[in-house]
């Protein structure tokens, strides 16, 4: 059987694959299951923790599992992997930089996400092209 | 197939008013009114001067089989990233209107969107594909009355 944290998030892809299908009944359904398997985590650890998982995707996993898809011509998987090593890698960067300077990191600025990719960005406004998936400044979000 | 209009794209030229035979794309909400479009009809698509109508499939293929060990494998990474999804919702909570809040939250959606990656491309790219309905089925048997009523509405709408 699927673990909760894996099957929250297969539910929660379906929800939006539902919806651009335009089905809002299907959507909303799955969007009900995707919130049944999601758990809260009382203990928050710092970002020390959030860092050394981090750490664990980028020490081996990207690497041979995108190798192991190259190998067996998974471009789909392969797409993925290659953004996601991206991103994870500005990920652990931002909170580097947060643990050094702490919170004049985010002082005068604001905080944007690609809902494309997930990338991370902290400027004045919303990058015209995100740089690891060239989705357009319309996938941008703002993070409150 | 029916006709569906992205309202950022518009421009307002107003040609998709003229060829529509049923008048489904004048509407009061700038919606196309699915109601009244003939199924794959697309003189508005091929009219439209700014690429702003497209048509919406009903039915969808199967996907191409995914390798069984790369799936298994980005199913594990999909874990770990929702794993690092709950960590960073926590920091956030605790860390609340902070710089290192609005971060963690940043974190947070980031994580979620690369674990709902992997999950995509494991294999459940579609509502309609079999691994979904593989899985909505092993599901079924739920003791919740309202789960196993989410699961089977789910099952009757795909099926
Ligand atoms: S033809 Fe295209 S641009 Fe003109 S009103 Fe229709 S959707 Fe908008
Ligand atoms: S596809 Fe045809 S029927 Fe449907 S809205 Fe466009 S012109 Fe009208």
């Amino acid at each position: 059987m699927m673990n909760d944290r894996c099957l929250s998030a297969v539910f929660s892809n379906l929800t939006k694959a539902a919806a651009l299908q335009q089905n809002e009944e299907i959507s909303s359904l799955f969007d009900q299951l995707a919130q049944h398997y999601t758990h809260d985590t009382a203990d928050a650890g710092g970002f020390d923790t959030l860092q050394k998982l981090i750490g664990e995707d980028l020490r081996s996993t990207y690497a041979s599992l995108a190798a192991a898809a190259g190998e067996k011509h998974e471009r789909g998987p392969l797409r993925a992997l290659t953004w996601g090593e991206k991103v994870t890698k500005i990920q652990k960067s931002l909170i580097s930089r947060y643990e050094r300077t702490g919170e004049s990191l985010l002082e005068d600025t604001e905080v944007f996400i690609c809902e494309a990719c997930g990338f991370i960005s902290i400027g004045k406004a919303k990058p015209k092209l995100c740089p690891i998936c060239k989705a357009p400044e319309s996938r941008f979000s703002q993070v409150e | 197939m029916y006709a569906s209009r992205n309202i950022r794209l518009c421009t307002k030229d107003c040609l998709c008013l003229f060829v529509c035979p049923t008048g489904a794309t004048d509407t009061e909400n700038g919606q196309i009114d699915k109601a009244r479009c003939i199924s794959g009809c697309r003189a508005c698509v091929d009219a439209c001067p700014s690429h702003a109508i497209f048509l919406v499939a009903e039915e969808y293929p199967e996907p191409v089989p995914r390798d069984p060990e790369i799936a298994e494998r980005l199913l594990e990474l999909c874990a770990q990233k929702v794993a690092q999804q709950e960590s960073a919702s926590a920091l956030s909570t605790e860390l609340k209107k902070t710089g290192g809040g609005r971060l963690a939250r940043a974190l947070a959606r980031s994580a979620r969107i690369l674990a709902e990656d992997c999950a995509r491309e494991s294999g459940y790219l579609t509502p309609q594909c079999s691994k979904t309905a593989k899985l909505i089925a092993e599901h079924s048997g739920q003791d919740d009355p309202a789960v196993k009523e989410l699961y089977g509405r789910l099952k009757r709408l795909l099926s």
